[in-house]
């Protein structure tokens, strides 16, 4: 007998079921499903891995003991991106504190990346520089949201809470952002499209995380 | 058609826009052209896939934990967590220990190193005297004192009476019967194989769970001044009480007083490091020329170098008795071992993966295949069943 087994994952009320119950593995699982995740997602603010690890583990510890807070949670995936990113600008905050800075806003940036090794360093520098350039002329709000909506495949509703708007205004927020690419560059079109592609690469990269 | 496109190479591609267009979204006018494009030029063809390739392992905000980043992480928060719990379950154990009777529990395993030990003698040499052992390698076997053999597939019950009648029986239904001669110098010898479990009820009424790959040997009655059985293996017990009559656990490497009524002894040959854990009561592990007293919730692990004490959590030491395995911040290396043994099936794990560390239960269903989803499902591992062994490895 030889067979190959993909992990299957259940169902995420299942999930947040067995947590309510008391399930530890149910919590592991959880753990080993979002702590990356919900790295990559801290990083795009630009803290320290070190500080975003702590808050993430901040937040899991705080799920563990307060797992109540899930009761009404449909959606596990928005609840620990709202905590994390509550945790992270609570961090901010208190820096900002001591910096004297008026800012209480978080600042998210896109970063590209060739994972191929076969091309040359410089080339592929040069094509991230490219790629990246033309994220820099939208807002961070704009970045914020063309990542979450692209990139982790979220819902309107979900990027809207997560970025306190209104699922609609979202909606204007990202065809913007989309239509300002292609000023800059008349192969707006290519952008669009691009996303699109990421998108399905990121999905199947998502189960492995 | 087009020259400067024939001197390209992949990376040139790459940084084309009409190229990446057609790449992102093939329609219209870059697709046309492109296809035709290689109808024409054949000879660029591999540069063109080469530049495919490059751009499919494009990623935005690819951030990602360096090796053991996520596991190490997960530790301390689990050191957190239950380090809180402690502080926790402090006021509450202490409620609750007014109300604790004699229930105790021991997990040995054993590495059999100390020549100089007798037991460990005695047990070896009983082990290749049977060599009926060899003719049904799968069946577990009773070998009584009056070298009676009674050797059964499944998983069953054995009740020995004080008059040394035997009775097996499983799911209530006799299956095996015989009377072992009373003897006080030989001892009755139960071989439970790896894959198969078994309990037994011994004279005075104490009952012994015998885990898979275990030899027990007891006394068909306990009439000296103590009751004494020899265990090489696992076996989790409930010790009749008669406080006259102390009973005493010897595993290849050290002995067990127990005061109390409960406990479980594991001592594998293969495994390195041997434990007694505790769960309430009393007992007195010696070992060597010391005497250790353990206290409940406490485990003692024993090797060649060091004799350590710690809290632990006992049902992970306990939980195979019910049919499953639970374990705390355990490396996968070693509850996979437990599980090989469990089922008897060769698994070989992947390096990469033997350190990672996990928390939870894991129930021990009929098929090892069960057992095996459940943690590919949870962890992020896989396996492949061939002929002969399962291997674990990263995904």
């Amino acid at each position: 007998m030889s067979g190959d087994f993909t992990a299957m994952y259940s169902d995420e009320e299942d999930l947040i079921h067995s947590l309510l119950s008391g399930d530890d593995m149910a919590f592991s699982m959880i753990y080993s499903r979002y702590a990356e995740i919900l790295f990559a997602y801290g990083c795009g603010f630009g803290f320290e891995r070190e500080l975003i690890k702590d808050a993430i583990q901040d937040v899991f510890y705080k799920l563990y003991f307060n797992r109540n807070l899930l009761k009404d949670v449909k959606n596990l995936r928005y609840y620990l991106y709202r905590m994390l990113k509550n945790r992270l600008l609570d961090i901010n905050r208190s820096v900002v504190a001591f910096d004297d800075i008026q800012s209480d806003e978080l600042t998210f940036d896109i970063k590209a990346d060739i994972l191929d090794n076969m091309i040359a360093e410089e080339e592929k520098k040069e094509i991230e520089h490219k790629i990246e350039a033309l994220f820099c002329v939208l807002t961070s709000r704009q970045r914020e949201a063309i990542y979450l909506r692209y990139i982790r495949e979220m819902e309107y509703e979900e990027i809207g809470k997560l970025l306190d708007m209104t699922a609609p205004a979202v909606r204007k927020l990202v065809a913007r952002a989309i239509k300002r690419l292609r000023e800059i560059n008349n192969n707006g079109y290519l952008l669009f499209c691009l996303f699109s592609y990421l998108f399905y690469e990121n999905f199947q990269l998502n189960g492995n995380i | 058609m087009n020259s400067i496109y024939e001197s390209y190479t992949s990376p040139n591609f790459l940084k084309d826009e009409s190229f990446l267009r057609w790449r992102f979204f093939p329609t219209g006018e870059d697709c046309l052209f492109w296809e035709r494009f290689m109808e024409c030029h054949p000879d660029k063809r591999k540069e063109i896939d080469e530049a495919i390739r490059i751009l499919k392992s494009l990623q935005l905000n690819n951030y990602s934990f360096e090796t053991n980043e996520r596991m190490l992480l997960f530790e301390s928060l689990q050191k957190r967590i239950s380090e809180k719990k402690r502080n926790r379950l402090k006021q509450i154990r202490y409620a609750a220990s007014v109300a604790a009777g004699f229930a105790l529990m021991i997990a040995l395993s054993c590495y059999l190193f100390l020549k100089t030990n007798t037991q460990v003698d005695n047990i070896a040499s009983v082990s290749h005297q049977a060599d009926v052992q060899k003719k049904s390698e799968k069946d577990i076997q009773l070998i009584l004192t009056n070298k009676e053999v009674i050797s059964f597939a499944e998983n069953a019950d054995i009740k020995v009476a004080p008059d040394g009648n035997v009775v097996v029986s499983s799911d209530s239904k006799i299956i095996a019967a015989g009377n072992a001669a009373v003897s006080s110098t030989s001892l009755n010898k139960l071989i439970v194989p790896k894959g198969k479990r078994s309990s037994l009820i011994l004279p005075d009424g104490t009952r012994v769970w015998i885990n898979s790959g275990s030899v027990l040997e007891f006394p068909d009655c306990f009439s000296g001044n103590t009751r004494e059985i020899r265990v090489e293996g696992e076996i989790y017990i409930e010790v009749a009480k008669n406080e006259k009559q102390p009973f005493f656990v010897h595993t290849p490497l050290f002995s067990v007083n127990i005061v109390g009524t409960r406990f479980n002894v594991s001592a594998y040959r293969e495994d390195f490091t041997q434990s007694v854990v505790l769960v309430e009561g009393k007992v007195n592990v010696n070992f060597k020329e010391k005497t250790v007293y353990l206290l409940p919730d406490e485990k003692i692990s024993i090797n060649d170098r060091e004799v350590r004490k710690e809290k632990v959590n006992i049902y992970d030491y306990i939980s195979w008795k019910d049919g499953l395995l639970q374990f705390h911040s355990e490396s996968l290396f070693l509850i996979l071992n437990r599980v090989s043994r469990y089922y008897d099936v060769h698994i070989e794990c992947d390096e990469k993966i033997k350190q990672m560390k996990c928390t939870g239960k894991l129930v021990l269903f009929d098929e090892i295949e069960e057992v095996l989803q459940t943690i590919s499902k949870t962890l992020s591992v896989r396996y492949k069943i061939t002929e002969n062994q399962i291997v674990v490895y990263k995904k």
